[in-house]
């Protein structure tokens, strides 16, 4: 790996300037675009002309990483035992030896496909409906807590979803439960099964 | 320039590490690269299954001469551009 340090040059689009320019690494407080608060003191390329910071090298990737995860939100939610089932169940099909960890990329693979689709979002609001009796009967299992960190933008698109749905939070990730079991537990070949093994793949690589 | 010589280039960069993303004053939270939430092994694995008609190329919508070289493949979007000797990439993110 290439290792910038302070004081090197390289080239880098400023939009800005409106062209390509010359720019020179060094320490910089850079904040994240989505508001989330600032990285501090990584390495970056800033504009020779305007001084904007134009370009971000690698090595600045861990640091970003701990800026990152100080200001990621924390999702949790306490469901019956049998919606834990179902998502650990349909974790367990994708990649049997991935254990718990493909329940937060679950939940976001499954909000991040339905976020920008009316129907997905319609059908989502029927589930708490439709499978009224069902979670009824559930209540007297034990509770079990779903408790993730995710990502701001995860964040965001979960927020963004509960206000589409109008379901609260809670309702919300049992409707997605819904969903997994539907699409990944029941059938007999899953549809989106290829998809979500190398998305699995892709995370264990 | 050619599919063949893009893919080489990318993959070349992300392997030795002469590559940066973009910013624009801040850092660009979605680039899933930069964040880590991708490794540059990852994206390898992914270019390298990369074919002609997971590629598309045009010039940067804002500055003449910049090609813009967008990969789509097992659901990621991946855009950069080369400015010699180094390859900046623009967005890398599961694509909608």
């Amino acid at each position: 790996m290439k290792i910038w340090y302070v004081g090197d040059k390289s080239k880098a689009l400023c939009e800005k300037c409106r062209k390509v320019v010359t720019t020179t690494f060094d320490y910089h407080d850079v904040p994240f675009e989505s508001g989330i608060g600032v990285a501090k003191q990584i390495m970056a390329a800033t504009c020779d002309e305007c001084g904007t910071v134009v370009a971000i090298p690698p090595q600045s990737t861990p640091a970003i990483r701990v800026a990152r995860e100080i200001a990621s939100r924390p999702l949790e939610v306490v469901m019956a035992a049998p919606f834990m089932d179902t998502l650990d169940l349909a974790s367990y099909r994708i990649d049997p030896s991935a254990g718990v960890f493909l329940r937060k990329s679950l939940i976001a693979y499954f909000v991040h496909r339905s976020v920008n689709d009316d129907s997905l979002v319609e059908r989502l609001r029927r589930n708490a409906e439709v499978h009224r009796a069902k979670w009824r009967s559930w209540h007297d299992t034990p509770s079990k807590r779903l408790s993730m960190k995710v990502t701001p933008r995860v964040g965001d698109e979960f927020d963004e979803l509960v206000k589409k749905s109008a379901l609260n939070k809670t309702t919300l990730v049992k409707s997605i439960v819904m969903d997994i079991g539907s699409e990944v537990v029941e059938p007999e070949e899953p549809q989106m099964m290829p998809e979500l093994r190398r998305m699995a793949a892709a995370l264990a690589a | 320039m050619a599919f063949k010589g893009v893919r080489y280039r990318v993959i070349k960069a992300l392997k030795e590490g002469t590559y940066q993303h973009a910013a624009r004053g801040g850092i660009e939270d979605k680039n899933a690269l930069m964040t880590g939430d991708i490794s540059p092994e990852q994206l390898i694995t992914i270019i390298g299954r990369c074919n002609g008609t997971h590629h598309e190329s045009s010039e940067h919508h804002e500055f003449k001469g910049i090609e813009v070289h967008i990969l789509k493949r097992d659901g990621w979007y991946i855009k950069f551009y080369f400015v010699d000797p180094d390859t900046i990439f623009i967005s890398v993110h599961p694509s909608r």
